[in-house]
């Protein structure tokens, strides 16, 4: 923890509850560690507000801000919300402007990512005047790495798309491997799916055994390695978008490396999937 | 699909629901505690906000009604790249995928405990609303238990809505 993020104040509002025991989600305690472990006091001194505001707040909020005595020194308003809403995806960000001051409200637009790494809430409470500048223009390039996964929404396909034909193609395998089982437990699997769910099951198993069950996944179905070099490089990116960051693993990278041009082996589909499984759903569920 | 269920969901329950209605809700039943309430703002959430429940109602039944069908997994095979998908393949695959969601989540037991919530919420309503349409503000004191009985089991609908999930749940 820098010493100067220690000295500034952090101020937390929601809908008037001037002490409430979360802020979108996130447990206050958090934030009352980050100022040196003691309770949030000096609401005045504030530099940063983390504010869980409706949309109709904005304007008088906007109307009030330089006379507020809770909003004097405030230079940002970082806007955090409960869970995902599409509506802090799109929202703008706002630029207040009375003078020389300058104050902005910034919308987080990745909720999961803010309550799931320490490193980006972390960089939301040290975010300076310049940051926030460059996240009112939209200009998440400048950011840092932890920064722009607050600011940039977050947007996945690839891998839910892998997670889809993993389910499709351990459900139909006859296998009995441990792996296999464990996959299969994951992702809810029992047996009297068999024959149910898959009019055809030889058809269907055979489906999966064939590269192009897979091949949707590359772009225009081209199954050379510029697509699975595009595949590969999407699913890196989404993988890195959620939880600390962590690089793609071996085990996705294993599968994908082959997909287009060879049939994926039983061990590596079901490794990939606990992979995926555990990263986009949580270790426990 | 999920999208547009996500924003109407944040359009009831956020914006109005809990932002509004409980708000309003709660103003009114404490000015009732009191020993002379202001009886042109009680006459004003009688005349605004009562009624919207009354006229949000069948918005919320329809949003839980379609709770499964927008929140499944199997959305992901209608959009790119697996809606590319053969239709068989996609056939298969969403009856598979759905399954196992349902497998995973208790997506349907919240909906029968959002529901449920809902019923008690409205059969409270019904009738109150018959104080509320004829009462004066003495009569609206003499109520103001059930107001509050009111407020908890629309706290609880409220509740009952966050918890279902806001993005689609694949694994």
């Amino acid at each position: 923890m820098g010493s100067e993020l220690v000295k500034r104040a952090v101020a937390l509002w929601e809908h008037g509850v001037e002490r409430p025991s979360a802020v979108g989600g996130i447990p206050v305690e958090y934030w009352t560690t980050l100022i040196d472990g003691s309770p949030v006091e000096g609401w005045q001194h504030a530099e940063l507000a983390v504010m869980h505001l409706r949309d109709t707040d904005l304007p008088a909020l906007e109307r009030d801000w330089r006379d507020s005595a809770l909003l004097q020194d405030v230079f940002v308003v970082v806007r955090v919300t409960e869970g995902q809403r599409l509506s802090f995806e799109t929202a703008k960000h706002r630029r207040w402007k009375e003078g020389e001051n300058v104050a902005f409200v910034l919308h987080v637009r990745n909720h999961r990512a803010v309550t799931t790494n320490s490193q980006v809430r972390r960089a939301l409470l040290a975010i300076s005047p310049e940051e926030a500048e460059n996240i009112w223009k939209e200009d998440l390039q400048s950011l840092s790495p932890a920064l722009r996964r607050a600011f940039a929404p977050e947007s996945l396909s690839t891998l839910p798309a892998l997670a889809v034909l993993c389910q499709g193609y351990l459900a139909v395998q006859d296998g009995g491997t441990e792996t296999l089982r464990a996959a299969r437990e994951r992702m809810g699997w029992r047996e009297e799916f068999r024959g149910s769910l898959v009019d055809d099951r030889e058809h269907a198993a055979s489906a999966t055994t064939v590269p192009s069950f897979w091949t949707v996944l590359l772009a225009d179905h081209t199954k050379d390695e510029e697509s699975r070099r595009e595949l590969l490089s999407k699913a890196a990116t989404e993988w890195g978008s959620i939880g600390s960051g962590e690089d793609l693993p071996s085990v996705v990278k294993d599968l994908i490396s082959v997909i287009g041009k060879d049939t994926p082996h039983e061990q590596q589909v079901a490794k990939a999937y606990l992979a995926i499984a555990r990263h986009l759903g949580g270790a426990d569920g | 699909m999920v999208d547009e269920w996500q924003l109407r969901r944040s359009e009831l329950n956020h914006q109005w629901l809990k932002n509004e209605f409980i708000r309003h809700l709660r103003a009114f039943i404490q000015r009732l505690s009191r020993p002379e309430p202001d009886e042109r703002r009680l006459a004003e959430f009688v005349r605004a906000d009562w009624p919207k429940l009354a006229e949000r109602r069948d918005d919320l039944a329809n949003l839980l009604a379609t709770a499964e069908d927008a929140l499944s997994p199997r959305q992901v095979l209608e959009e790119p790249p697996l809606s590319s998908c053969g239709p068989e393949t996609r056939a298969w695959l969403s009856r598979l995928v759905h399954a196992l969601w349902l497998q995973r989540t208790p997506i349907r037991r919240r909906v029968e405990e959002a529901s449920a919530a809902l019923g008690e919420v409205w059969e409270c309503y019904v009738g109150l609303d018959q104080v509320v349409e004829r009462a004066g503000p003495d009569e609206l004191r003499s109520a103001a238990k059930l107001f509050s009985a009111f407020a908890a089991k629309v706290d609880r609908l409220s509740r009952c809505l966050t918890e279902l999930p806001s993005r689609i749940e694949v694994v």
